[in-house]
């Protein structure tokens, strides 16, 4: 690639409005009130003898925070999550709320299991530094969607994170046995998956009756979506697509594999031009309006977080089987999106092949 | 020129932290945190149609009344994401943990997370060691049973359909709650 191309890349591909990029921050503001936070309650309840931190911040301390370091972190976190939503103080809680989930990460995953959420606490960074605190604001009045938001380089170098990520991971597969016709990946991790006890009811429903064929096209569609991540973050279009599709993805998975991936669809959302497409046009439209109840939505959000800390304290499974419902509803809007664009985008590729 | 600078710097330090984690995570087989990555989730497995022999560890609790009964530690651990749990109690709980005789290893102090890690990775008697904590959460999540020991065993279950052969357990070890 020259460096005329890249230039072009860097500082073109992923122009965005403020209006749209301040949609998402909205949206992240509510999916970490609603899904993300309370986190990390749990950690109390494991042994410190199964303290064994990887390589990373954690290796500085000898033993688990106590408790109320986590309870601490969510009531932060939640309050940035508020600011974010509301449009108020926004760089300043996006750096907060990340290194609120980078430091409460990194003592829950050092007892052997780490989520791969990274996307989840570079969102917010991202967002800020693209300018998702430009527009939909406690103060200021909408933009019309015209206005850009800020740098417009960091959407570019985020799209590239994701594509590399996601492109690591299909690697990972296509090496390790995915796409051996004579192995059924997805179907082997849905049966390890049996004794957990987390097997979906999805999952158990297609263990018994989906075909050897399609567990095999399963463990194809899984890489090669993966891997075009990389392929298509070239180019504008392209990318939008692949993004579509994975929505959808992760929804199938969250039906299969239990596993909610809901903040990827969110990070997604940084490129989608929300203030021109119907489902989020007039909240833009309506924002003067919409932000005198901003108050109240405000007060409400954070005694209800609270309390949900609160009550997670005490019951645990409860507030994780709120969070999973809320992560499923979700997904399947983010899915039902990716599904929309995908057809907007045959039904425009069929209508350029007439004749 | 200033702002195409920082992008350029940005664009080539994730890059080299992409490239550094991915190669640290390959060569040494242990993954970072923060680390650039989503679930590799490795291949191999089974065809299609075959069945799937999965191990699970399970706790055969005894009360005080001589009633023995399974609990999943999963059950244990409520709440706690199945996963994460899995991960805990077989680090814990594995072959070769159950070494009455071994002192906790000596750890140096100039990175105490690392040297903490290192430790339990060779303590030999770690399992015996959660002794305190196991009588706690017993009479937390069940305060209704009176637990003098708990026997943790790995049993092997094969899928689909389920079938599991009791013959076929392995005990791993025996804590007995009421000892020090």
């Amino acid at each position: 690639m020259t460096r005329a191309r890249l230039d072009r890349w860097l500082f073109e591909t992923f122009v965005a409005d403020a209006a749209s990029l301040a949609v998402v921050r909205v949206l992240t503001g509510v999916v970490l009130l609603v899904s993300v936070f309370p986190r990390w309650l749990w950690v109390s309840a494991l042994p410190e003898a199964a303290y064994h931190p990887p390589v990373g911040l954690a290796l500085l301390v000898a033993s688990p925070p106590p408790s109320v370091f986590y309870v601490t972190l969510n009531v932060v976190g939640m309050t940035g999550a508020v600011l974010l939503m509301l449009g108020m103080w926004t760089t300043a809680a996006s750096l907060v709320v990340s290194a609120v989930l980078l430091l409460g990460n990194t003592f829950a995953y050092a007892f052997g299991k780490i989520d791969h959420d990274i996307l989840l606490v570079l969102l917010p960074l991202a967002g800020a530094a693209a300018g998702w605190g430009h527009a939909l604001g406690w103060r200021a009045d909408a933009t019309t969607g015209t206005t850009t938001g800020g740098r417009r380089w960091p959407l570019a170098l985020f799209a590239l994170l994701i594509a590399l990520v996601m492109a690591r991971s299909g690697h990972d597969k296509a090496f390790t046995g995915w796409l051996d016709p004579s192995r059924a990946a997805v179907r082997t991790h849905l049966l390890r998956d049996l004794p957990t006890g987390r097997t979906t009811g999805t999952a158990r429903l297609a263990l018994d009756t989906w075909p050897p064929a399609l567990w095999e096209a399963a463990d194809i569609a899984a890489v090669s979506l993966e891997v075009s991540f990389l392929v298509a973050v070239w180019w504008r279009r392209s990318w939008l697509t692949v993004l579509a599709a994975a929505c959808v993805f992760h929804f199938a998975n969250s039906l299969l594999f239990g596993i909610q991936f809901l903040w990827n669809p969110v990070a997604y959302g940084l490129f989608v031009p929300w203030a021109t497409i119907a489902p989020t046009r007039g909240l833009v439209g309506h924002w003067p309006r919409v932000r005198r109840a901003l108050p109240i939505v405000a007060v409400v959000a954070l005694l209800l977080g609270m309390w949900r800390v609160g009550f997670g304290l005490v019951a645990v499974p409860a507030t994780a089987a709120q969070a999973w419902l809320s992560d499923v509803v979700l997904l399947a809007a983010a899915a039902v999106l990716g599904a929309a664009s995908l057809l907007h985008v045959t039904a425009r590729a069929v209508r350029a092949l007439r004749p | 020129m200033h702002e195409r600078g920082l992008a350029y710097t940005a664009l080539g330090g994730l890059l080299a932290v992409f490239v550094a984690q991915a190669l640290v995570a390959s060569q040494s087989g242990a993954e970072p945190y923060p680390s650039l990555a989503m679930p590799g989730f490795h291949g191999g497995g089974v065809p299609a149609t075959a069945d799937l022999p999965v191990t699970a560890v399970m706790l055969d609790a005894t009360t005080r009344d001589g009633r023995v009964l399974t609990i999943d530690p999963q059950d244990l651990l409520a709440g706690t994401p199945p996963a994460t749990v899995v991960a805990v109690i077989n680090y814990l709980y594995r072959d070769g943990r159950w070494n009455s005789a071994a002192p906790f290893p000596e750890a140096s102090h100039w990175l105490p997370g690392r040297a903490i890690t290192v430790a339990r990775d060779r303590d030999t008697g770690l399992a015996l060691r959660t002794r305190g904590w196991l009588r706690a959460r017993l009479a937390a999540r069940f305060p209704h049973l009176s637990i003098a020991a708990v026997r943790v065993r790995r049993e092997i279950r094969r899928i689909r359909p389920e079938v599991r052969d009791p013959a076929a357990d392995v005990t791993l070890g025996t804590l007995m709650l009421d000892a020090p």
